[in-house]
């Protein structure tokens, strides 16, 4: 089949499930036709005056290719846009989808363009009919909506753009080119230097994002390891008022000597209180601002340990579900074309939503706290007001949860709280008493339970009152490092130093930890990390700088802003990269042996499972017989002092330390994780009792 | 190249590759505070330092290394 006269228009969405809300949405009885393709189902609306073909992508169907081919030789400046199959493996299914895609649009007489407006989805569409649609992207039009509801994709159709988003599609085609440039080129710098002098091959990848997002880590985790606590000193006391003990701090705070805090405390033991003064005020506490993407990203991974990714992916299942807006947004703002007050009437439909729905509705809330951050695109998240047509999974419902409550909250009142300090006087040494309590909840009412407001009510005091001292200590206290970055505060940090773009920087995070540059959440930079990111800092200062990678953002604003061209950017970005291949291209040598050394240290230490136990000096490591082939534990020390200590291994599965050792036998424990079973744990050691006993 | 007495890494400062050299600068003047504050000997704060909460890694390794070489401030 193919787009026949009575198809005229084309369109191209991003995803299937966007395909066939845009096709229903379209259709004028609300059941378009589904059509089971060769590579994939597509979808014949009728629409007002034509049928329309709707045919889904599958993400970016093309890539960048390094033209001249060979892995091992930079500069490569050279590159080409081509059908992915043909720069992965293993996508041959992408080739059919293209092929499909160019069966079916041959004939049509419009081609639309309603991938998701960003870049991301400009760059998707334009380069499909370019390439699959034989270079329809030019006079293509381009439908903008926000949410994926038939509402809105009635108006985007009816108000749709002739001419494609060319500035968006322009600074795309430049951020990946210029990306891939980057990435490409040192790498290869360095896994060839390294390959040189070891003969072996492994990947050691730097990027123009990846690197001082690297960056930020390691200066955090130096901070935290080199990190000394500096201790001070606290007077913790507590008065009984009537019948009540209440908890009081010193009014000074914090005391620098030891022998200071235990004077005050001998000259306020056995003495009594007085009431000083009494003092209350209220505050206001105005609602929270609605959601973007990186805020809405850093509360879930704070309330629900969901990290960036996952929280990611499920935002893009309910935007498909039409249950959210565009996700990817930056703005914390909801203009006034939102009809706020029929999307509360909307949710006023589900039950658990009803009764705080209906209560702003009859308030008249329709007024939002609007934010500080922007967006042209797309405006803040916020619910559509559909009801969920399947069962979300308990993250999804957690996620749409706080989006509907984040929703309620940001219409809803401010808060006020009172608060009361009371100073308390001990001979000459002052004490302070706090208490907080509501009086009125506002917004946070709405909010709950995603906000907690402990109370704390202080007992009626009188001026000049007598409260009865009856504990006053020192407390040791030591000055805290800086929290370890988790992928949420990464993000966050990429956000303020405005590196990378709201659709990138998730990924990249991800990146570093596939790389094994970073380990766990908080994050911890691992050797390989170390190693690299101290070699980069060396000998590409420039890459993992902050400045240069945000120029190279501000050129692409400005491409997208129709200030410069790709192309002046593209040379831009290709003379710094090759002043940086320059300088590093004579110290290839030094980088080659530091890399040698850098995997010659990650491999050891990832091999190595613990202390000895036999000859108390060595290490037991995972070793590979030269004759059978076979894995086992053998003890550094073999060779050096002839410690024998071995013990055999699984030969099936990932094995790892678990750092703490047996505590019958002393040597290491492993952890096993292979993909038939549940990961185990046990101690190497073949005669250990409790293994015998089979209590381990 | 020289390695670094704690960690194998290549020397920077005397006998100390850069992170461990960072460490040790940062012990060697959080010494002074510590003093102020309880009054304390150079080896019992060394000793101190690895019981110490929110410790950095590096840190303990080189006051372990300091105790180990007898280095006095």
């Amino acid at each position: 089949m193919s787009a026949t006269a009575t198809h005229i228009a084309f369109i191209v969405a991003e995803k299937p499930t966007a395909a066939r809300r845009i096709a229903e949405a379209l259709d004028r009885r609300g059941f378009p036709k589904k059509v089971r393709g060769r590579a994939f189902e597509y979808y014949v609306s009728e629409g007002e005056d034509s049928e329309i073909m709707v045919c889904p992508a599958l993400g970016h169907l093309y890539t960048l290719l390094d033209l001249r081919g060979d892995k091992s030789l930079y500069p490569s400046l050279v590159t080409k846009w081509v059908s992915r199959d043909r720069a992965e493996r293993g996508l041959q299914r992408v080739r059919a989808w293209i092929q499909e895609i160019t069966q079916l649009s041959k004939g049509a007489a419009r081609f639309i363009n309603a991938c998701d407006y960003d870049i991301e989805g400009s760059l998707i569409g334009s380069t499909i009919l370019k390439y699959a649609c034989s270079e329809k992207d030019k006079t293509a039009a381009r439908m903008r909506f926000s949410t994926l509801t038939k509402a809105d994709i009635l108006l985007a159709y009816k108000n749709m753009a002739s001419g494609t988003d060319d500035s968006l599609v322009e600074a795309g085609l430049a951020r990946h080119e210029v990306d891939f440039l980057y990435g490409i080129n040192l790498s290869r710098l360095l896994t060839t230097s390294q390959k040189r002098l070891s003969g072996r091959y492994s990947t050691i990848s730097a990027g123009r994002v990846q690197s001082p997002t690297l960056g930020f880590v390691m200066e955090r985790d130096e901070e935290i390891n080199s990190f000394v606590p500096i201790p001070h000193f606290e007077i913790d006391a507590a008065f009984k008022v009537g019948e009540e003990i209440v908890p009081a701090s010193y009014e000074e705070g914090k005391i620098q000597k030891l022998s200071e805090a235990s004077r005050i405390v001998s000259e306020c033991e056995n003495s009594q209180g007085i009431v000083k003064d009494v003092e209350q005020r209220t505050v206001t506490r105005s609602p929270p601002y609605p959601f973007d993407v990186g805020s809405l990203q850093r509360t879930a991974y704070t309330l629900f340990n969901l990290n960036p990714t996952r929280s990611m992916g499920i935002l893009e299942r309910l935007y498909l579900d039409a249950l959210i807006s565009y996700p990817r947004t930056g703005s914390q703002k909801l203009p006034s074309t939102i009809d706020i007050e029929s999307k509360l009437k909307d949710l006023a439909s589900i039950p658990k939503y009803s009764e705080p729905a209906k209560e702003l509705v009859e308030n008249g809330c329709f007024q939002p706290r609007q934010g500080v951050k922007e967006d042209p695109a797309h405006p803040a998240i916020y619910p559509t007001g559909v009801k969920p047509a399947r069962t979300l999974s308990k993250e999804e419902d957690k996620i749409y949860d706080l989006i509907v409550r984040r929703f309620f909250a940001v219409l809803a009142s401010p808060a006020r709280m009172r608060l009361v300090r009371a100073k308390i006087s001990v001979g000459l040494h002052l004490f302070t008493m706090s208490g907080v309590s509501v009086i009125e909840m506002g917004w946070i009412r709405f909010y709950r339970p995603y906000i907690q407001i402990t109370e704390r009510f202080l007992p009626a005091l009188k001026i000049a009152q007598e409260v009865g001292l009856v504990k006053v200590s020192v407390v040791t206290r030591y000055s805290s490092p800086p929290p370890p970055y988790s992928s949420a505060g990464l993000l966050e940090e990429m956000e303020r130093k405005e590196i990378g773009t709201k659709a990138t920087r998730t990924g990249i995070i991800e990146t570093i930890g596939r790389r094994k540059y970073v380990r766990g959440d908080p994050m911890a930079v691992t050797s390989l990390g170390w190693s690299v990111g101290t070699l980069l800092e060396q000998h590409f200062p420039r890459i993992m700088s902050i400045e240069m990678t945000r120029d190279l953002e501000n050129q692409m604003n400005k491409i997208e802003r129709g200030e410069i061209s790709r192309v002046e950017a593209l040379i831009n970005s290709a003379e710094l990269l090759m002043s940086m291949l320059d300088d590093a291209r004579q110290d290839q040598v030094a980088i080659g042996r530091e890399l040698l050394e850098t995997t010659r240290r990650t491999r050891l230490e990832e091999t190595a499972l613990g202390k000895c136990p036999v000859c108390k000096t060595g290490e037991l490591r995972v070793l590979r017989s030269k004759k059978t082939k076979k894995r086992f534990v053998g003890c550094s020390n073999y060779w050096a002092g002839g410690c024998k200590a071995s013990a055999p291994l699984p030969q099936r599965g990932k094995v790892a330390p678990v750092g703490e050792p047996c505590k019958s036998c002393g040597w290491p424990r492993i952890k096993v994780l292979s993909k038939d079973r549940h990961p185990w744990i046990t101690c190497v050691n073949p005669v250990c009792p409790l293994k015998e006993s089979n209590k381990i | 190249m020289e390695k670094c007495k704690i960690c194998d890494r290549v020397v920077a400062e005397e006998s100390l590759c850069r992170y461990h050299s960072v460490a040790r600068r940062n012990t060697i003047n959080a010494y002074r505070p510590w003093k102020e504050a309880l009054g304390i000997a150079w080896k019992d704060y060394l000793v101190s330092l690895q019981r110490s909460p929110g410790c950095g890694e590096w840190v303990r390794e080189v006051s372990n290394y300091l105790l180990r070489e007898g280095v006095q401030v």
